[in-house]
C-alpha cells in the first residue's frame, strides 16, 4: 500500500468515525467488566469454599466408625453417604472462578495449573476457616431449609432417620436412667422411652454410661420400648455447637457377634 | 507532524487522542504498514480487503483506547485487537487462513532457517521463494507464533500479550511450531534441494 494509499486510508478511518459517531467507550465500563470479573471470580471461590466446609462437616460425620454394620463394604457406604450436591457445586464453582479469572485483564498470564492451584488453596483455605468456624453444619441446613426440594433433608435429619429404625436394628437418643452398663433407659428423637438391655456389654475405655449421655445403639428389637444392645457408642455430630460433644465411650458386646 | 512522530511515545499519542481524536492519526501512520504486512501474512486476501481490514482494526483501536492497559506495550495491544479481527475473518469463513510472505528480508528468512534446523534440507534461496507455502502447510496456531517471532520479532512476552496466552504456552507454541515447520519441509522437498 502507497503512501498515497495510506492516507487515503486514514482519511476514511477519520470519515467513517465522524460518519457513525464513534466514540472512544467511557473508561468506566472497562473498569466495570473488570470488577464484575475479579468479583465474580471471588464470588465463586467463596461458594466453593462454603461447599468445601459442608463436605467436610458430611465427611467428618458419616459415622466411619460403624460402616460395616450398615454397609456390604467400603465401596457401598462411599456410594451411599456420598455428598454429591455438594462435590458437583464444588467442581462447578471452581470451574467458574478459574474461568472469570482467567479473563481478567492480566489473568492470561497464568498457566492452567497455576490458576486452578490458586482457586483450589482459595476456596480450601474458606472451606476450613469456615468449618472450624461450625459453618459447615449451619450452611447444612440452612440449605435444607429452604431449598429442601432441591437439596433434600439436611446430614442431622439424614443421620437421626438411620439411627432411628429400632426394626432394623438402629436405635438412637439420650440417656435418661442407668442401673449399670448393661441395663438404662433412652429417650428416642422421638420422645419415646425404651429399655435398653445389655447382653454382657463391656465398656472398651472403663467409661460408664451417665445420665443425658447421647447415644448411638445396634442391637435387636425386642418389643415396642425394648431394645437389646449390641454395641453402644455416642452420638456425636462434630462441628457447630449445640449438637452435642465429643464422648469417648464404647460398650460392645462379643456375643452379639 | 514529523516532530510528533519522532519525538512522542505511544502512551503520550493514547493520551493526546483521547484529548483530540486527530491525534490518532499518528498512530495509524506507524503501525498501517506493519499491520498490512501481518495481515497479508495471515491471509491471503486481496488488497481492498486487507484496507477493510485495516479500517476495522483502526476503528475498533479508536473505540477501545480507554481499555489500553499502559502496562502493556502499545504495538502488543494493537496487534492484539488485529490478531482478533484476522481470527474473526477466518471464523466468517471470509478469508482462508493462508498467507503470504511479504518483504521477508534475508536475515530474518537465515534466523528461521538455523532455529529450525531447515537449513539442513533446503537453501538459502529456495526457501525464499517457497516460504509462504511451507507456513500455509502448518496450523494455524503455530503459524500465528512463528509469524510474531519471526517475521514481526515479537519476543515471548509481547506474543503472550497478544495471543493472551501464558508465556510458557507460548514458547511450547513456538517449540512445536519449529517442529511442525522442519516436518513439512522434509516431507515436501527433503533433501533434494541441497546442492
Amino acid at each position: 500500500m502507497s503512501t498515497n494509499h495510506g492516507e487515503k486510508l486514514i482519511q476514511e478511518v477519520f470519515d467513517r468515525i465522524e460518519h457513525e459517531h464513534i466514540r472512544p467507550t467511557p473508561r468506566w465500563r472497562f473498569l466495570a467488566r473488570n470488577l464484575t470479573l475479579w468479583f465474580s471470580g471471588f464470588f465463586s471461590v467463596m461458594i466453593g469454599g462454603m461447599a468445601i466446609s459442608v463436605l467436610l462437616f458430611v465427611v467428618d460425620n458419616s459415622d466411619w466408625d460403624l460402616y460395616e454394620y450398615a454397609f456390604s463394604g467400603v465401596t457401598e457406604f462411599l456410594v451411599v453417604m456420598s455428598p454429591y450436591i455438594w462435590l458437583i457445586s464444588l467442581i462447578f464453582f471452581m470451574c467458574v472462578a478459574y474461568y472469570q479469572i482467567k479473563h481478567t485483564e492480566r489473568g492470561y498470564r497464568y498457566n492452567f495449573f497455576t490458576l486452578l492451584s490458586v482457586v483450589i488453596i482459595m476456596s480450601g483455605m474458606i472451606g476450613v476457616g469456615a468449618y472450624s468456624l461450625r459453618l459447615g453444619g449451619e450452611i447444612d441446613a440452612v440449605v435444607s431449609e429452604y431449598f429442601e426440594d432441591y437439596y433434600g433433608e439436611s446430614l442431622l435429619s439424614k443421620k437421626q432417620q438411620f439411627w432411628m429404625r429400632p426394626r432394623q436394628g438402629y436405635l438412637s437418643g439420650e440417656v435418661v436412667s442407668v442401673s449399670n452398663n448393661n441395663a438404662f433407659s433412652i429417650r428416642d428423637w422421638n420422645d419415646q422411652l425404651w429399655d435398653i438391655s445389655g447382653n454382657n456389654l463391656i465398656s472398651l475405655r472403663d467409661i460408664l454410661l451417665k445420665q443425658s449421655d447421647r447415644v448411638r445403639i445396634i442391637g435387636v428389637h425386642v418389643a415396642s420400648g425394648t431394645f437389646r444392645a449390641c454395641l453402644v457408642k455416642p452420638w456425636i455430630i462434630k462441628g457447630p455447637s449445640g449438637y452435642g460433644e465429643r464422648n469417648a465411650f464404647e460398650l460392645r458386646s462379643t456375643l452379639c457377634e | 507532524m514529523h516532530d510528533i512522530q519522532a519525538t512522542t511515545t505511544d502512551q503520550e499519542l493514547v493520551a493526546l487522542t483521547l484529548q483530540d481524536k486527530d491525534y490518532f492519526a499518528h498512530l495509524m501512520h506507524r503501525y498501517r504498514q506493519k499491520l498490512e504486512r501481518y495481515i497479508r501474512r495471515m491471509t491471503a486476501i486481496r488488497p481492498m480487503e486487507v484496507e477493510d481490514l485495516l479500517q476495522d482494526i483502526f476503528i475498533k483501536t479508536y473505540r477501545n483506547l480507554h481499555g489500553f492497559d499502559p502496562r502493556l506495550s502499545f504495538s502488543s495491544w494493537i496487534y492484539r485487537i488485529a490478531h482478533n479481527e484476522v481470527i474473526t475473518q477466518y471464523r466468517k469463513k471470509i478469508v482462508r487462513p493462508e498467507g503470504h510472505m511479504v518483504d521477508v528480508e534475508d536475515d530474518v528468512l537465515s534466523n528461521l532457517m538455523v532455529d529450525t534446523n531447515i537449513h539442513t534440507l533446503v537453501d538459502h534461496s529456495f526457501l525464499k521463494n517457497n516460504i509462504a507455502t511451507l507456513l500455509n502447510e502448518i496450523d494455524v496456531k503455530y503459524r500465528e507464533v512463528l509469524v510474531l517471532k519471526f517475521f514481526e520479532d515479537k519476543d515471548y512476552k509481547e506474543i503472550s500479550d497478544i495471543l493472551k496466552k501464558p508465556p510458557g504456552t507460548v514458547a511450547t507454541l513456538i517449540s512445536r511450531a519449529k517442529k511442525q515447520l522442519r516436518q513439512r519441509c522434509e516431507e515436501h522437498w527433503g533433501k533434494y534441494t541441497l546442492v
